[in-house]
């Protein structure tokens, strides 16, 4: 009785193990509708590949249709079962390009059968490359970030993990800088060093046409040095006076082109940008004697004054 | 006399025949002419796919999740999934009318080429989508590229009087691109 009690359960879990495998195996590569199914597991992106049908309960001559649904795309193809009710279809290389998990509908008469196949993109050989921000302040004040968006010969997005970049700044430090990455993209935070001029960064995985270049430029404005061509004029209205801004940033460098300078006087303003981080401006002389206070603004930078004596008889 | 008459009727009705045919084509003419003067630009031409509709809950919605990289504010949640949302309906017309002209509003790359590839000029066929569910992955800090994944939403295609529903899940990447977002890459997983 008490080896029953163990034997019993034994063959009854035995019996459930077999079956399941046995239901499992099926639906591996059929379905339990009567059509079998018999294919790669996995195809790569771009390969041939056969998928063989099976319909026992089929006669020679009769059609199976097919429908795959395979990325954005949908194929359709009717075959007929040869003897045996056996049929194959032959997918030419090329044919299948879009990578992921693609669905296989197989319908005879009224029964159907679906499977899925994996199709694994190609190699990674080409990229989008390109950074958030195509020109950053420099001495580490400001930082982009770095996007790559991996792809295969056919277009299809790669896994980006362990992709990496090397850095090579103005000054000829270099570095290499790992990015982070999920399917599809990835990503890296650059922060500017040394002074203005242009960092190289290249991928190391794959050579592309021209490593890409960020513009590193000079900071705000901090100092600023405001000159007058002369200190002296007559007031007789014929004499202009030309301001002169020195614009530079934190470290002595000058700004960027364009950066704006407002000039200001007592009861006036006017403004001009800076080329080579000089901003100039001219006006009329005063008529009336006396002496003039200009001074220049740019950011949070402010110049020392600079006074002008307009006189009626001579600067002497 | 009487010949005399005849031939006189007798060119009188071919006169007043041509007569009238000309004068037909020439207020057809006239009119062609007139009517190509009043035509402006097209509007519908000019917003085709660029109406911001904004799915509503049923149709397509974000998933509680950051991602990596920066904080999406709603407005661009709104953004992108509009145009996700649009990009799905552009196709969907293309695949029912075969005018894949509007298909660059919504996709990029090689996105758009593979897009493009599921055009098929001889079969037209009505699909549907919805339940769209968008988990964020990951925003860039100028908030131009995001990658996301959606899961299980369903297409349903109809052909021929035979319908075929589908749970799918999408890994897609969208960029912005001259102020539209577009799918730039896109992987389909049929379950």
């Amino acid at each position: 009785m008490k080896s029953q009690r163990i034997i019993i359960p034994v063959v009854l879990l035995t019996i459930f193990l077999v079956t399941g495998a046995n239901i499992l195996a099926a639906l591996r590569n059929s379905s339990m509708s009567g059509i079998t199914l018999e294919f790669p597991d996995t195809i790569t992106a771009g390969d041939a590949w056969t998928l063989r049908i099976h319909v026992p309960a089929g006669q020679a001559g009769e059609p199976v249709n097919i429908q795959m649904y395979h990325g954005l795309r949908r194929l359709d193809a009717e075959l007929m079962l040869g003897s045996g009710g056996v049929a194959a279809w032959e997918v030419a290389a090329g044919a299948l390009t879009q990578s992921g998990m693609s669905l296989i509908v197989v319908r005879y008469q009224e029964t159907e059968a679906r499977a899925s196949l994996t199709v694994m993109p190609s190699v990674f050989t080409r990229a989008d490359f390109f950074a958030t921000l195509n020109t950053i302040a420099a001495y580490g004040d400001e930082a982009t970030t770095l996007l790559l968006l991996p792809r295969d010969d056919w277009g299809n997005s790669v896994a980006a993990g362990g992709f990496s970049v090397s850095i090579r700044y103005p000054d000829g430090v270099t570095k290499r800088l790992p990015m982070s990455g999920i399917h599809g993209i990835a990503w890296a935070e650059l922060t500017s060093g040394g002074s203005p001029g242009r960092i190289r960064v290249s991928l190391n995985e794959l050579r592309l046409g021209t490593p890409l270049e960020i513009q590193q430029v000079a900071g705000a404005a901090h100092n600023i040095t405001l000159q007058l061509a002369s200190d002296c004029v007559l007031a007789d209205g014929r004499d202009m006076i030309m301001l002169t801004a020195q614009v530079q940033d934190r470290h002595g460098v000058p700004v960027v082109d364009g950066t704006l300078v407002r000039f200001l006087w007592d009861g006036g303003a006017g403004s001009a940008i800076t080329t080579d981080g000089n901003a100039r401006i001219r006006l009329p002389a005063p008529t009336v004697h006396g002496e003039y206070r200009f001074w220049a603004v740019s950011d949070a930078a402010h110049s020392p004054e600079v006074r002008l004596r307009v006189v009626n008889e001579s600067c002497q | 006399m009487n010949g005399k008459a005849r031939l006189k009727f007798s060119l009188f009705l071919f006169g007043s025949g041509l007569s009238l045919v000309m004068g037909l084509a020439i207020i057809a003419l006239v009119t062609q002419f007139a009517a190509y003067f009043q035509q402006g630009a097209n509007p519908a031409s000019i917003f085709r796919g660029h109406s911001l509709y904004i799915p509503h809950d049923s149709e397509a919605r974000w998933q509680i999740s950051d991602g990596d990289g920066k904080i999406p504010t709603p407005a661009e949640r709104d953004e992108i999934i509009a145009a996700y949302w649009g990009a799905w309906e552009a196709l969907g017309r293309a695949a029912q009318t075969g005018d894949t002209s509007d298909l660059l509003t919504g996709w990029a790359g090689a996105a758009y080429e593979h897009a493009l590839a599921g055009i098929d000029a001889d079969i037209r066929l009505t699909q549907l989508h919805s339940g769209h569910s968008l988990t964020l992955r990951y925003l860039s800090s100028d908030g131009s590229v995001v990658a996301f994944d959606d899961q299980n939403f369903t297409l349903t295609q109809k052909h021929e009087g035979a319908e075929v529903t589908l749970s799918v899940s999408a890994s897609v990447v969208m960029t912005l691109d001259q102020g539209f977002w577009r799918i730039r890459q896109i992987t389909l997983e049929y379950r």
